[in-house]
Parts: C-alpha cells; sequence; structure tokens
C-alpha cells in the first residue's frame, strides 16, 4: 500500500468513526428525522406513480398530505373511539384481572408448598411466588411521572416526522444525483450498483412487511371477534404492531390474547381455540404471506435474523428491534459488494499480467 | 393529461422537464414503442449525471454493472493491447453503450473516457429486474428491443467479418 493510500484509507476510517460517534450520541436528535425520512421511502412509489405522469413533484406531495390529513381525520375519528372504548373497558376489568391474577398466584403456592416440603422440608417456605398485581400496578403507576418527559418527547415528534417526511418525499432523487455528483466518475456505476441492490432488497422487504403486519394484526382480528374476546381490535392492533418484529407476533400476541380470554372467564376449549388461531396465522404468515409478499426481498438465515434482533434491542432498544433487520440487510449487500470488487481487482490484475 | 383538466389545472401540475427528458427517450432506439407512462416508469429508474471531458466511465475488465445512453456529451471507447492504446469510436447523443450489463455481469471490453462535457443516463441492472417485476409490460418491450438491437450490431457484425474475408481473399 502506498503512503497516499494509505493516509486516504485513515482520513476515511476516521470520519467514518466520527460520524458514527455523533449518531450514537445524538441518536434521541436523529430519531425523529431518520423516521420521518424513512415514512417518505414507503410513501415514495406512491409520489412516484403520479410523477410518472409527467406532474410537478412538489405539488403532487403536497396534494398527497392533504389527502393524507383528511384520510387521518376520517379514520381517526372512526378507529379511536373504538380504541378509546376497548382500553376504558380493559382499565375498568383491571381490578378484577388483578384479583383472578392474585387468586391464581396463591392457588399456586398453596399448592405447591406440600410439595416442595416434601423436597426440601423447612426451606420451602422461602419458596414462594411474591409477585401481587396491586403492588406491580401501584409501582408503575409511581414511576409514570418520571416518563412524561419522554411523551412530551413523542408530542414533539409528532410535528418532526411528517415535516421531514414531506422534505423528504418532495426532493425525491435530487439527494442521489447531488450523490452521484460528488461521486468520482470510475466510481459512479459500483455506487449505483449498490443504491439500487440496497433499494431493491430492502424496499421490498420494509413495504412488504408492513402489508403482511397489517394482515396479521386483521386476521388476529377477525379471529378474537369471532371467538368473542372482548378487545379484539386493540389486541388485533397490537399483535399487527409486534408482527414488525420477527418472532414477536405470535409469543407476545398470543399470549396476551389468551391471558385476556383467560380474565374474561373463556372456557378451556375457548382458549385452545385461540391457541389454535394464533398457530394458524403463524403458519398462514410463514407459507403463505411471507413467500407471497417478502418473498426472496431478503435472503437471511433465521439464526442471523436472530442475532441482528437481539443485537438491535442492545443497541437501539424499541427501535433497534424494528431496524436490525434492515441493517443487516444493508451489511449483507455492502459486504457482497466489497467481496465482488475484491474479485473484480483480481481479474483486472490477472488480465494485466498475461496480456 | 387530459384536455378535460382547466388550462391553470395542467400548467400548474404540469413538469416541463419531464417532458423534454421523454421527448429524448423517444429516440432511443432501446425505448421505441413506449407510451408515455412507460417511458415514465423508464426515466424513474434510470440515474442522470453530468460528466466532464476526460472522466472516465469505466474501464477495460472492469465488471460491466450498468447501460449508458448519451444525453448531450461524446465518449471515446479504447481497447489496450500489446501495441498501446487504440481507439475503437466515438459515441455522440442518442447513443447507448454497455448494453451488454443488462443481460450478463462480464468483464467490459474497452475503456470509455468523456471526450466533450454532457449528461449521460445510467440505468442499473438490479433496477431493470425491480422494473420487469413490477411492470411486466415494460420489461418485455424493454427486452425486445434489446434483443432486435443486438440482432441489428450482429447483422453489422456479420457483414463486416464478410467484408474482411472478401479482402482476404482478394
Amino acid at each position: 500500500m502506498n503512503e497516499g493510500r494509505f493516509w486516504r484509507s485513515v482520513f476515511v476510517l476516521a470520519g467514518l468513526g466520527a460520524a458514527a460517534f455523533v449518531f450514537f450520541r445524538a441518536w434521541n436528535v436523529i430519531l425523529p428525522f431518520f423516521l420521518g425520512l424513512t415514512a417518505a421511502y414507503f410513501v415514495n412509489p406512491l409520489v412516484d406513480r403520479f410523477v410518472g405522469f409527467g406532474l410537478r413533484r412538489g405539488r403532487v406531495v403536497m396534494v398527497l398530505y392533504l389527502f393524507l390529513f383528511g384520510g387521518t381525520v376520517l379514520m381517526a375519528s372512526w378507529f379511536i373511539p373504538i380504541l378509546v372504548r376497548e382500553a376504558s373497558a380493559a382499565m375498568t376489568e383491571i381490578p378484577t384481572y388483578a384479583g383472578t391474577l392474585n387468586a391464581l398466584v396463591d392457588h399456586i403456592n398453596v399448592h405447591l408448598q406440600p410439595f416442595l416440603q416434601k423436597l426440601i422440608g423447612a426451606h420451602a417456605k422461602s419458596f414462594t411466588i411474591p409477585f401481587r398485581v396491586d403492588r406491580f400496578l401501584e409501582s408503575v403507576l409511581m414511576s409514570l411521572p418520571a416518563h412524561l418527559l419522554d411523551f412530551a418527547h413523542l408530542g414533539l415528534w409528532v410535528f418532526i416526522i411528517p415535516f421531514s417526511c414531506f422534505f423528504g418525499l418532495a426532493q425525491g432523487q435530487k439527494w442521489i444525483d447531488t450523490l452521484f455528483e460528488w461521486t468520482p466518475s470510475e466510481h459512479v456505476e459500483s455506487l449505483l450498483g449498490l443504491l439500487a441492490e440496497i433499494n431493491a432488497k430492502l424496499g421490498g422487504y420494509f413495504r412488504g412487511i408492513l402489508l403482511e403486519s397489517m394482515c396479521v394484526g386483521l386476521l388476529s382480528m377477525a379471529g378474537l371477534g369471532l371467538f368473542g374476546v372482548k378487545g379484539a381490535v386493540l389486541l388485533g392492533c397490537v399483535t399487527g404492531l409486534l408482527n414488525l418484529v420477527p418472532f414477536l407476533a405470535p409469543v407476545v400476541g398470543g399470549s396476551l390474547a389468551l391471558l385476556v380470554a383467560y380474565f374474561q372467564g373463556a372456557s378451556f376449549s375457548l382458549l385452545l381455540g385461540i391457541f389454535f388461531l394464533f398457530l394458524l396465522v403463524r403458519l398462514f404468515d410463514d407459507f403463505v404471506l411471507i413467500p407471497l409478499i417478502i418473498g426472496h426481498h431478503v435472503q437471511l438465515h433465521p439464526l442471523i435474523i436472530l442475532f441482528a434482533v437481539l443485537a438491535g434491542v442492545e443497541v437501539g432498544g424499541f427501535f433497534g428491534l424494528i431496524f436490525a433487520i434492515p441493517v443487516t440487510v444493508i451489511a449483507k449487500v455492502v459486504l457482497g459488494l466489497l467481496v465482488r470488487t475484491r474479485e473484480e481487482n483480481l481479474l483486472i490484475n490477472q488480465q494485466h499480467y498475461y496480456s | 393529461m387530459t384536455s378535460i383538466l382547466p388550462r391553470w389545472f395542467r400548467k400548474f401540475f404540469r413538469d416541463e422537464q419531464h417532458w423534454d427528458d421523454l421527448a429524448f427517450f423517444r429516440e432511443v432506439t432501446l425505448f421505441h414503442g413506449m407510451n408515455s407512462w412507460q417511458l415514465g416508469r423508464i426515466k424513474q429508474a434510470m440515474q442522470k449525471r453530468t460528466y466532464r471531458a476526460g472522466e472516465v466511465l469505466f474501464k477495460e475488465g472492469q465488471i460491466g454493472q450498468a447501460v449508458f445512453i448519451i444525453k448531450s456529451a461524446r465518449v471515446e471507447l479504447t481497447r489496450t493491447s500489446g501495441e498501446g492504446a487504440r481507439v475503437l469510436g466515438a459515441l455522440g447523443p442518442g447513443h447507448i453503450f454497455g448494453e451488454m450489463a443488462l443481460l450478463e455481469q462480464m468483464p467490459r471490453t474497452a475503456t470509455a473516457t468523456v471526450a466533450e462535457d454532457g449528461v449521460i443516463y445510467l440505468f442499473y441492472t438490479a433496477t431493470l429486474d425491480t422494473l420487469i417485476r413490477h411492470h411486466p409490460a415494460v420489461g418485455v418491450k424493454l427486452m425486445k428491443n434489446m434483443a432486435i438491437f443486438l440482432s441489428a450490431l450482429l447483422r453489422k457484425t456479420n457483414k463486416e467479418l464478410d467484408q474482411v474475408a472478401r479482402q482476404g481473399q482478394g
């Protein structure tokens, strides 16, 4: 490696390191802008459809925002009352649920003691389940003021996200055009290749997983509604949201639905029915929805997906969980390109050697 | 846009640059027979860049990943052999080159250098795949035009080979 190339590599690595440092330090500030631009990435194909007819991008985005605003108001006026009704019903049911759960814990403790006493004698008394729902709820309520600031942050996000999404959409391809103008001519083809591959894989994945989550949410909602579980709409929404994270919807959503049905006094056969409903939705998701909607966009080994999800939680919490797979896909494409570039250089060197 | 819409409405929404670009694309061999909507989709799938004279687009031996369409520049194609660099030809506005990259990712057989400043469009293979998947009608027309283009190129090469053979016999 010559000296110029060495120092250039050092500067590039130092620059990347500094950018990563700033990114992680200012993560909370960057996040709403990032979410806004991600939303723009989702909606962009819709804008592109109209722009493809020869319409001005900025004006199309303006009209789209007017429609989205109207649609959101209409949806909210229909959907929010149902959610509020179900949430307030759940709130009034909480003391009953808490009583049932406390009774269940007491029941387990009483029946476990004779068995444990036979096994470990007098030490058995220290092995009781100490969980009390009322105390747990009290501690949650006490900690609420500390989280009020988080809600204030969220309030600010409500403005920042649509604002940055608007500019992301209105700019369209101009960001990429500028990037290409700055790129040295001989690297344009490789950079275009990289961006096109990331876009092909990620775009399909992002849009696919949204559609897939919506289907899973609606199916769960319909199934729970048919079984007569109160709060089916709320549970369906939660399951759909959880589906954005791999492996989470069937486990957490299903458990939540089973718990709620149990507290509502569901029979064993109904609980079994709910269990099979979530199993069926999962199978339908695995064998029909994922191959049909997401298909070949993301070819990652399940073990890598699991590792990425866990690493995402560790690094970025909830949003780390959501963005774990897209980041892994980008890393896979970049690594693939690096390997290809290396093979290409070897081929060129061989040709020079033989000519 | 249809003429049913009021004039002020059309003026408010119409993107003049888009229609200028489409007029250029209509003249490109690869996009013959396509309607405005199809050309619009193609335009969105392409990347535009302004090049300065002397800039290298790709080097001989590099794996081809994109096809280039010249809008307003002049590009020189050269090939290096034991005797040094040999100019294969110069291309101008409306010309396409590097088209084989759309079919197979093989090493480039020549080096392309910009001889005169101008704008060049790039169309990448992965984008073509996405386009074919989402808009099969556009993909089919594009591939048909590509086959016609390659067939014409093959006929031209055969003719040249024939001439060389005749010169050899004479």
